[in-house]
Formats: structure tokens, C-alpha cells, sequence
């Protein structure tokens, strides 16, 4: 082989490992595109950053509305971090969702909500699975539920996240948990 | 899920976050996806992947936290990154003859230091941002107009090492 024809050789084989690096790279920087995509699009919603934190597998994030105190609370977690489990499944990621307010009376209403579960076996996280939490402490009371995202359906051109559906999916889950917790504070009573 | 949540952490406790906050919209809404993130006590760290842009490869920014919960003023530092695809041994010689001698005659142009990685070239900027106008109208869009600013010095002084 010639000089040249080695450089090309070597060219080829750096083309390659480069392209193959930005399929790995994109599958596993999925979980923080899609956070970057939940914080940009509650930010733009009117949302104040509260919280921000990880366990390596799963990411957390906590929100205020300053003009009404209420919070959204996120869960995110990328399920198909391999990349050929990807490249089967699609991107999918498990989403949970929670809508708070403060509430008044809140220890009372909260024991109330939470005597109606008594079955052990209750499976909590299947999507459409509505439950209730409580922060005593600082007096909310947050409905929350389980989604399964395909974060293909968001995606945009490389790692760029379409927001604006993003910000229409988050408002249309948030509109849904708040009247159910609204409707069930009202049921509840005191 | 909430006991994975600081919850005794009110607005006023989270003004760094919300600083944050408004630097992921804000870059995210230019088309910069997040790629990396990390926090700790010190610092929120966070990477971006400058797609579509002409210079840069990466943006990386880091908040200083301050434990001062008066402080009325938190650091940003920013970090643009040139990356240069070179695939052949002679670019990778004459990058480091060239644009590696320039960049240690002189590490600081204008309010960016400059500095050398392997085939990247890294040019950061430091900026003051007020934590006490976090959460104040108008504070995100403050926001937009300091990145604005920052990315067309880091692409002008950036620019030349460009392969």
C-alpha cells in the first residue's frame, strides 16, 4: 500500500468509529435531553426550578408556580439505554408526573385518602394509575401518575426535542391531575 | 416519590436552581439539546450539544453555588468548544505546530481564556448573574440576552481554530 492510500485507509476507519460514536452518544444521552426538554418547557410555562437532582438512574425535578404556589414534581427515566434494545423498542422512556397544592387541614384529608388503600397488591405504576402523596411538612398534597413515553415521537432533527409538544403533553397531564385532585379534595371534605 | 425531593427547599433556598432553570430554556429554545448534567454541592454543572452551530460543539456551564444565602450575586462560568474532526496524522501535527503555539502565546483574548484539549480548543467566559432578580419578570429574558452576548464573543474569538 502506498502512503496515500494508508492515510485514506486510516481516514476511513476515524470516519467510521466517529459516525458509530454519535449513534452510541445519542442513545445514551437521551434522559438528558428529555430533561433538558421538561425544564425548558415548564420554565417557558411560568414554572421556577425548585429541584434538581439524580440517583444515576433515575432523574428528579421539582417546580413552583410563583403566581399560585402550586408544584409539579417529574420522574424521568430512559428505558432503553442499550443501544440495540433502542434500536428494537424505539427510545422509551417512564415519565411520572405529579400536580400539587397546598392544602389546608391537610393531615386529616390526607389519612382520609390514604384509608382507601388497602389493597397490598396494588399495582401503582401502571400508566393511568392516579395516587396521592403528601408533603406534611410543607403542607401539599400532589397527585401523581405513571406515563410511558416514546421519546422518538419528540424528537426532532438529531438530539433536538420538539418542546412545544412536549409543553402540550405536561399541560394536558397537569390539567388532567389537577381535577382529580380537586374533585377528590371535594369528596374528601374535612 | 416525593422523599427523593428536598422538600424544606422554598423558592427563596432555590434561587441558583431557578438561575439554572432559565439557562436550560433558554438554550434548549435555541436548539441546543441538555447532553450532561451534574450537581453537587458546590456546583450545577451542565453540557449542551451546539448542533447547526457554525463554531461551536459543545457549550458547558457551570454555576457556583454560594453556601451565602444573602449573596446577591452567583458566578456562570461558560465554556465553548471547538471540536476538530481531523483524520489525518498530518492535520494532527500541523494543529499542534500552529494553533497550539498560538494558544499558549496567548491564553486570553479579550475576556476569554483560552485553552487546549487534545483536538479541541476551549474558550470560557465568567459572568456575575444576580440571584436576587432570579425570580423577578423580565430575569429570563435578561437571560437570553447574557447567552446571546456570550456565544457570539466565545464564535468570534473561537472562530480561527476552526478546521
Amino acid at each position: 500500500m502506498s502512503d496515500d492510500e494508508k492515510e485514506k485507509t486510516f481516514a476511513e476507519l476515524l470516519e467510521h468509529s466517529w459516525k458509530r460514536y454519535e449513534e452510541l452518544f445519542h442513545n445514551e444521552r437521551m434522559d438528558d435531553v428529555l430533561l433538558g426538554a421538561v425544564v425548558a418547557s415548564c420554565v417557558r410555562d411560568g414554572y421556577l426550578l425548585l429541584d434538581l437532582s439524580s440517583d444515576g438512574i433515575n432523574h428528579y425535578v421539582r417546580f413552583e408556580d410563583p403566581a399560585d404556589h402550586t408544584r409539579l414534581i417529574f420522574r424521568l427515566r430512559h428505558l432503553a439505554e442499550e443501544l440495540a434494545v433502542a434500536k428494537v423498542l424505539g427510545h422509551l422512556a417512564e415519565v411520572v408526573i405529579g400536580y400539587g397544592q397546598r392544602v389546608e387541614k391537610l393531615g386529616t384529608r390526607w389519612s382520609q385518602l390514604r384509608s382507601e388503600v388497602k389493597d397490598a397488591f396494588l399495582v401503582t405504576d401502571e400508566p393511568g394509575v392516579i395516587t396521592f402523596d403528601a408533603d406534611l411538612s410543607g403542607g401539599y398534597l400532589y397527585a401523581q401518575i405513571p406515563l410511558l413515553l416514546d421519546l422518538d415521537a419528540y424528537k426532532k432533527k438529531d438530539l433536538e426535542v420538539d418542546v412545544q409538544l412536549i409543553r402540550r403533553h405536561i399541560d394536558s397531564t397537569v390539567h388532567a391531575l389537577k381535577q382529580v385532585l380537586q374533585g377528590r379534595l371535594e369528596l374528601v371534605g374535612v | 416519590m416525593l422523599e427523593n425531593f428536598a422538600l424544606r427547599r422554598e423558592v427563596a433556598d432555590s434561587l441558583d436552581e431557578v438561575l439554572i432553570g432559565q439557562l436550560i430554556a433558554v438554550l434548549v429554545d435555541r436548539g441546543y439539546p441538555m447532553v450532561g448534567i451534574t450537581s453537587d454541592p458546590d456546583h450545577h454543572s451542565l453540557r449542551f450539544r451546539m448542533q447547526g452551530d457554525p463554531v461551536l460543539y459543545y457549550l458547558s456551564a457551570t454555576l457556583h453555588r454560594t453556601p451565602n444565602k444573602l449573596a446577591r450575586l452567583a458566578t456562570l462560568s461558560l465554556t465553548g468548544q471547538v471540536k476538530n474532526f481531523m483524520a489525518r496524522a498530518s492535520e494532527l501535527v500541523d494543529f499542534y505546530a500552529n494553533d497550539h503555539k498560538r494558544l499558549v502565546q496567548s491564553p486570553l483574548q479579550g475576556g476569554v481564556t483560552l485553552s487546549h484539549q487534545l483536538n479541541s480548543v476551549l474558550g470560557t467566559v465568567t459572568r456575575q448573574v444576580r440571584l436576587d432578580r432570579a425570580t423577578e419578570e423580565g430575569s429570563l429574558e435578561d437571560m437570553d440576552q447574557m447567552v446571546e452576548g456570550v456565544l457570539v464573543e466565545l464564535r468570534q474569538v473561537l472562530l480561527p481554530f476552526k478546521r
